[in-house]
């Protein structure tokens, strides 16, 4: 159960983190504060849950990193969605879709 | 203002990454308290409240530190591909081409006795069932989807496709028997050499198709 569980965080917070690179590039503490923003708190990312996460994205190879310099004139590491990335967003969704519609299939939510 | 460097660089022991790798994260994770605390002043915040909501987003320098160690080395050396296809696939290439040699010395060593030909054969497909599921079952560990697992049990097959036309091109340019250039030698051969391990290897794999049977119990 402890894995699964595991599991369902870092799926949920890739597809989330996806979700938001999805429209434009952006850099760490704008993906956690929009992610916080959107989901009303639910979703929160530490920074030991943030950036490693990110750069295991990285590596997988569906986020591009690189330095940027912001409208506020600082430079922040931005991070923009490779096609391999739109490719894993389009099968989070479809993953997650089944799923929820599978534990709705069950009741669990109806009955909770 | 704070120097949000200095920070990190006291707090976050050393990664053991490149230097360069090294101090591009301390300067992201840098950026991102900055952005963290010049937002909670513009919403309102005290600079020290300010500071303090930013630095509660690390809660444990140990283990930030931990993490990203392993989220930079762990799957650094290997591709997703070769993790659950590339790698499971050559274990599997390389138990059936054992398996393949074992038989050719047995051959060598037996001869053309009829009654080893149908235990050496089932001994061959319960090896390839065995070697279908090895390769699906390493795939699965390594987090590969059902596509990469079914593969990684398959992948013998290329050898076999291989050595198959090879046989069949060398039959059909460089022998003078009639026999091997007719379509139903060809056609048995296909059978024999790739129809029949290919089968064998799917039916090893299938049960490890599926998820571990603690998600599906779970789920």
């Amino acid at each position: 159960m402890a894995s699964l569980s595991h599991s369902i965080k870092r799926g949920s917070a890739e597809l989330a983190i996806l979700a938001v690179l999805e429209d434009q590039p952006v850099h760490g503490y704008e993906i956690a504060r929009r992610i916080e923003q959107d989901t009303d708190g639910v979703l929160h990312f530490t920074l030991a849950s943030l950036y490693p996460l990110l750069y295991r994205m990285e590596k997988r190879g569906w986020t591009r990193g690189a330095w940027e310099t912001t409208s506020g004139g600082v430079k922040r590491r931005c991070y923009s969605l490779t096609a391999a990335g739109s490719k894993q967003l389009a099968a989070s969704r479809r993953e997650w879709n089944a799923f929820f519609r599978a534990l709705n299939h069950l009741g669990g939510f109806s009955r909770a | 203002m704070r120097d949000w460097s200095d920070v990190v660089d006291a707090r976050l022991a050393a990664l053991g990454l490149d230097t360069e790798r090294e101090q591009q994260i301390r300067a992201e994770l840098a950026g991102h308290l900055e952005d963290a605390c010049a937002d909670a002043v513009r919403r309102g915040c005290a600079e020290e409240d300010a500071v303090a909501r930013a630095l509660e987003r690390v809660p444990d320098w140990t283990r930030l530190a931990d993490a990203i160690r392993q989220a930079d080395q762990k799957e650094g050396s290997m591709s997703p591909d070769a993790k659950t296809l590339l790698l499971p696939g050559m274990i599997t290439l390389g138990c059936a081409g054992a398996v393949m040699l074992g038989v050719t010395l047995l051959l060598g060593s037996v001869g053309a006795d009829p009654r080893a030909t149908v235990p050496m054969a089932a001994a061959v497909l319960l090896a390839y069932l065995m070697c279908g599921a090895l390769g699906a079952w390493c795939s699965r560990r390594a987090g590969g989807g059902i596509a990469a697992r079914l593969a990684a049990g398959i992948f013998p097959l290329l050898l076999h496709i291989s050595i198959f036309v090879t046989v069949v091109v060398a039959a059909m340019f460089g022998t003078r028997d009639p026999e091997r250039l007719q379509f139903t030698f060809q056609l048995r051969a296909a059978l024999i050499f790739i129809v029949i391990p290919g089968i064998a290897l799917t039916v090893g794999a299938l049960p490890f198709l599926r998820d571990h049977a603690e998600t599906r119990a779970s789920a």
